[in-house]
């Protein structure tokens, strides 16, 4: 082939050549003029990464602005288990497990999984991430999430609930998340192909809005003297549960929500499910005796009695075939309403119900807000029940009349008597008292809201003067504080279990104090207590001791009646020592710490063996519990001399033997004072022996003790 | 001599220094160059002295009678062949092929001497046979010497520089006298077979034992150049980051060393065979369109250099050299607008590496070389 052929060939090339240009030009303008916007863009979405910022959750304060649940930075654990040498994982679950309070055959499982990232341990507090660190175990990886510290413990749990990584419940944790959670903020990075951050990049930040904090209405030293009391009553009784629950009358604003059993939100997860729950807003119970102010509220508010009103109380009333006993089947023969009233007589009130008949009777059950929730703002709340109207028998409605046969749960009976209390008005109970800025600036008050009144002051005014009698002269003179008025009712029912009456009652009181001018409502009451079970001998004294602490902590001024004085003031509290044996070193620590004490562990184990004062024992308020480990030597053998209880009460009996570090041990049901004990007085015992004392009512008839166990009569009509 | 280097083409030496120039401020913003640092320089200096090393083997190559290459050409075949050979005996391995030989203070990447080698070589014994194209045994005759070293290259693997060598010798048996319609038949039947293998492998008619050579990955490829958009976090990453690099770029691009895709390592291969990509980025339309214009100057000046040549051999030669240039661009620059399927074909005198620029350096001396002894005749 001639030359010449190749040069037109390489003509014709270099044609397919231009047009090869011809074609990547029109390739290159189309991306780059006409897409490359859209490309840009596309290019700048693929590397922008949005991580959110987290908003800081509001504090919860007490009324008083003392924290009861703070946010905090905590420090995580987790692990990395493939840069655990599969023999050592053993070795390194067996050094973390003390530390972080876990199982070591859970925490080995984790630490050898297949994966590549594990959850070790969620926000410890510094001093163990700083034990954890010291460790330096290969694989273990630090990071720093929002905590939620509980720095009162177990105290007002029940009001509290309790905030998690993830989510919050129970409590105004839950109930007022939205508020305390605030909103989280995020910013936009750019980041480049190995998810570094670009620096110098323009950053779009948006701030997170942290959330508010809320102060309650609830007072911390008040709430720790309703726990305090409730405890010593609850753990006393071994009973199954208790309630304690004060609230201001005048605003609603609750100032101490106490139940047993409880639980620590630091530590929710130690504890029963059921213990996270408000039984004062969430269980419903028979209000018996104390339900009968609001039967006289609608009496004597619809003119159906005056307290004055004459009665004849034979002890018995038939209503439908029915028969309505007093307590004690005995009558008070010819009576006034008023007497009646203090001497809680059965048959009046189911007559005085229906005299005032089922109309205006449930119209002031409806009135009084015990028909429906309060709208307390806290979640989980219940109603109690009732027969239904247009069926109500008006045997229904006499039974009604003393309590039974209804349902109400604590809130709501505490927020109707709290209505006499302050003169008639219903407000509403609640614990929120106002939203505040990270300056502590008020952003939003919670206004006390009165729902309705319910009844004229005049008649609020004539229940009030019931009630104080029934505490000066009455079932519930256990509550009388020296140099306060009180005003209160007593309470004891008889536990309708399966449908059938047992042995089971709550013992419960409800009053309030100065009774002239009611600063404080305070509701008590007591379930299944062994031993003694009346209202007047179970809850009248823990409303007592209660109540007498917070009218003092209020400076309510005392009035003293001539050689009246308002207690002895240097008494020292007394407290029940927890028990910490078998507990772990820092556990038990910890549970010392909530209940009060200071503890010092002896001994190099990671058990408590022994414990001095021994748990269950009263001593006061800031004694020093010490502890034995396992692996300690023998406590030097601590001998006590028993002293001589003879005279005293239960509770001066307990107490003396609490601060010796001895156990009282006591008859179910024994009243009075002590009349014989075992060991006797000045016998040597080892600390932490029992000491079994006999209690008598006292020879001078009508002193306190016998009258306070003389009780309103209880159960459903026989 | 003077009048040897009056007659050279230098506008083909200064298209060759500004596209090299241009292809080091590239190299530079791809290995993210810093004054400051010293230890950015050294991708940045090597490609330095490659250029500079290049200049002088282009200037000795210029020097030297092209038909001198003639009596070389078998050595040059065979020498090639045993570079390849000693790549698969004893090459180092990067990235799951075997490409480079060790050669002491640098590796040597024997497939882009090939290039050169077999476009020398096929033109000396095309050039000696010109009624070798008249029929179908002639053709056979003819490609039959192109078959060992494609196949050494594709089982190193290295599909990108076997499509370079098949079709530079498809060119050059089109400049050789291949008539038109032999070619096209030629290229349908070749597109129809990979078309049937690739589509019956697909559907697994076709044991992957049929096709040893090809690999999952170039399957992948090529499924996503044919589905562009899919997997683009997978097997299509490589392409549409590249894309949205170039599209980036816009008219004048984001300026030098400020591409974000390429500076933040969105880009993979930046400084070889994306390298273009980063010119796009960087320069925009303005700078992508001016590297491939250069890259067919350089074309247009071995066609030039061709179409004088004085004999049939150094007319080959040139035009093979521009064959094999067109070729590379086609489908490196292909490749990263997603005209082609992704296969590691470098930038001639852009990407860095230093055996495809001497390797081009001395083709293009090859050119010259053959333009300074040029025939004198009206045409040119």
């Amino acid at each position: 082939m001639p030359l010449r052929t190749i040069r037109r060939r390489v003509l014709a090339f270099l044609f397919a050549a231009f047009g090869l240009f011809l074609a990547l030009a029109v390739r290159l303008f189309w991306i780059q003029l006409v897409e490359g916007e859209v490309l840009q863009a596309k290019a700048l979405a693929a590397r922008t990464f949005s991580v959110p910022v987290e908003a800081r959750r509001g504090d919860i304060l007490d009324r008083r602005g003392r924290p009861l649940a703070i946010s905090t930075d905590l420090e995580s654990v987790w692990a990395s288990p493939a840069e655990i040498p599969p023999d050592q994982v053993d070795a390194e679950a067996r050094a973390l497990a003390p530390i972080l309070g876990l199982d070591e055959k859970w925490l080995a499982g984790r630490l050898s999984a297949d994966e590549a990232f594990v959850w070790v341990k969620h926000a410890m507090d510094d001093a163990t991430a700083a034990k954890v660190r010291a460790l330096e175990l290969p694989g273990l990886h630090f990071t720093r999430e929002a905590g939620r510290v509980y720095p009162e413990g177990s105290l007002a749990a029940n009001v509290l609930g309790f905030s998690t990584v993830f989510h919050s419940f129970y409590g105004v944790e839950q109930y007022y998340d939205a508020k305390l959670s605030g909103e989280d903020g995020k910013i936009r990075v750019q980041r480049d192909a190995l998810q570094r951050d670009i620096p110098q990049t323009e950053d779009t930040f948006v701030p997170p809005k942290d959330g508010l904090t809320l102060r309650l209405t609830l007072d911390a030293t008040i709430q720790y003297i309703c726990e305090r009391e409730l405890e010593k009553a609850v753990l006393g009784a071994q009973a199954k549960a208790g309630y304690a629950v004060a609230l201001d009358p005048k605003t609603g604003g609750i100032l101490c929500l106490a139940q047993r059993p409880t639980f620590d939100p630091n530590d929710y997860a130690q504890y029963p499910e059921d213990a996270y729950r408000n039984r004062v807003i969430s269980d419903t119970l028979s209000p018996g005796s104390t339900f009968k102010p609001i039967t006289a509220a609608a009496a004597l508010a619809t003119g159906a009695v005056t307290p004055e009103t004459a009665f004849y109380d034979s002890g018995a009333y038939t209503v439908l075939g029915k028969t309505i006993h007093n307590w004690n089947g005995r009558g008070l023969g010819a009576t006034t309403f008023a007497e009646g009233f203090w001497q809680s007589a059965n048959t009046i009130f189911a007559r005085t119900a229906v005299m005032t008949g089922k109309a205006a009777f449930y119209d002031y059950l409806r009135a009084f807000g015990l028909t429906e929730p309060t709208g307390v703002d806290l979640p989980g709340e219940v109603s109690g029940i009732r027969p239904e109207e247009a069926r109500a028998t008006d045997l229904d409605l006499a039974v009604m009349g003393f309590g039974q046969t209804l349902t109400v749960t604590p809130i709501q009976l505490v927020t109707a008597i709290a209505a006499i209390a302050n003169g008639g008005e219903l407000m509403w109970p609640h614990v929120a008292d106002a939203f505040l800025d990270e300056g502590g600036r008020v952003v939003e008050k919670i206004e006390p809201r009165a729902v309705r009144r319910v009844i004229p002051e005049a008649t609020a005014a004539e229940i009030r003067t019931l009630m104080q009698k029934v505490v000066d002269e009455g079932t519930g003179r256990e509550a009388r504080i020296p140099c306060y008025s009180i005003g209160g009712k007593t309470g004891t029912t008889q536990k309708v279990v399966g449908g059938r009456v047992g042995g089971a009652y709550i013992a419960s009181f409800v009053g309030f104090a100065p009774a002239d001018d009611p600063k404080v409502v305070l509701y008590v009451a007591i379930d299944e207590p062994k031993g003694l079970y009346y209202g007047g001998q179970v809850a009248a004294p823990v409303f007592e001791a209660a109540m007498r602490d917070i009218l003092r902590y209020l400076d309510v001024p005392p009035h003293c009646a001539p050689g009246e004085t308002a207690g002895a003031p240097g008494e020292p509290q007394l407290t029940v020592v927890p028990s910490l044996v078998n507990l772990g070193v820092a556990d038990a620590l910890g549970e010392a710490r909530k209940a009060g004490f200071t503890a010092v562990v002896k001994g190099s184990g990671s058990r408590i063996a022994r414990q001095t004062p021994p748990g269950g024992a009263e001593v006061p308020v800031g004694t020093t519990i010490v502890a034995y480990t396992d692996e300690s030597p023998e406590p030097p053998a601590q001998t006590v001399t028993v002293p001589d209880l003879g005279g005293q009460t239960i509770r001066e009996a307990a107490r003396i033997l609490g601060l010796l570090g001895l156990r009282l041990e006591v008859a179910p049901g024994a009243t009075g004072v002590a009349v014989a004990q075992d060991p006797p007085p000045g016998a040597r015992v080892p600390a932490g022996a029992s000491v079994e004392v006999e209690f008598a009512p006292p020879p001078p008839p009508g002193s306190e003790a016998t009258r306070g166990a003389s009780e309103d009569g209880a159960g459903p009509p026989r | 001599m003077r009048g040897l280097w009056r007659r050279t083409d230098l506008s083909l030496v200064f298209a060759f220094l500004l596209l090299s120039a241009l292809g080091l401020v590239a190299v530079a913003s791809a290995t993210k160059w810093d004054w400051r640092d010293r230890s950015t320089w050294t991708t940045v200096e090597h490609q330095a002295a490659w250029v500079a090393i290049g200049l002088g083997l282009m200037v000795l190559a210029a020097w030297v009678d092209y038909r001198a290459l003639r009596r070389w050409a078998w050595a040059l075949y065979g020498g090639g062949l045993a570079l390849l050979v000693g790549v698969l005996a004893f090459g180092v391995t990067a990235r799951g092929a075997a490409r480079w030989i060790d050669v002491g203070p640098f590796t040597l990447q024997p497939a882009e001497f090939e290039k050169v080698a077999l476009v020398v070589a096929l033109a000396a014994y095309y050039a000696e046979r010109p009624a070798l194209f008249r029929s179908w045994l002639g053709l056979a005759q003819a490609a039959v010497w192109v078959v060992p070293p494609a196949c050494l290259v594709l089982l190193q693997p290295d599909l990108g520089s076997t499509l370079v060598l098949v079709a530079t010798a498809a060119g050059l048996w089109y400049l050789a006298g291949l008539s038109g319609w032999r070619l096209l038949a030629l290229l349908s039947g070749g597109l129809g077979a990979a078309t049937v293998l690739i589509y019956g492998y697909l559907h697994g008619i076709i044991p992957q034992s049929w096709i040893p050579f090809l690999h999952e990955y170039q399957v992948k490829r090529l499924l996503v150049f044919l589905n562009p958009g899919a997997d683009r976090l997978g097997a299509g990453y490589h392409v549409w980051q590249s894309k949205l690099a170039i599209g980036s770029g816009g008219l004048t691009g984001q300026g030098l060393f400020n591409g974000v895709l390429n500076q933040y390592d969105y880009l993979p291969e930046s400084q070889t065979d994306f390298i273009f990509a980063v010119v796009g980025e960087d320069m925009g339309f303005v700078g992508a369109a001016l590297v491939v214009l250069l890259e067919l100057f350089l074309v247009w000046r071995a066609l030039a250099a061709s179409a004088r040549a004085r004999d049939r051999f150094g007319s080959l030669v040139a035009g093979g050299v521009a064959v094999m240039l067109s070729v590379q661009l086609a489908v490196n620059v292909g490749m990263t607008v997603g005209l082609m399927p992704v296969t590691g074909v470098p930038l001639p005198f852009v990407s860095y590496g230093g055996s495809a620029l001497l390797a081009g350096a001395l083709a293009l001396g090859v050119v010259l070389s053959v333009g300074n002894r040029r025939d004198e005749s009206p045409f040119a």
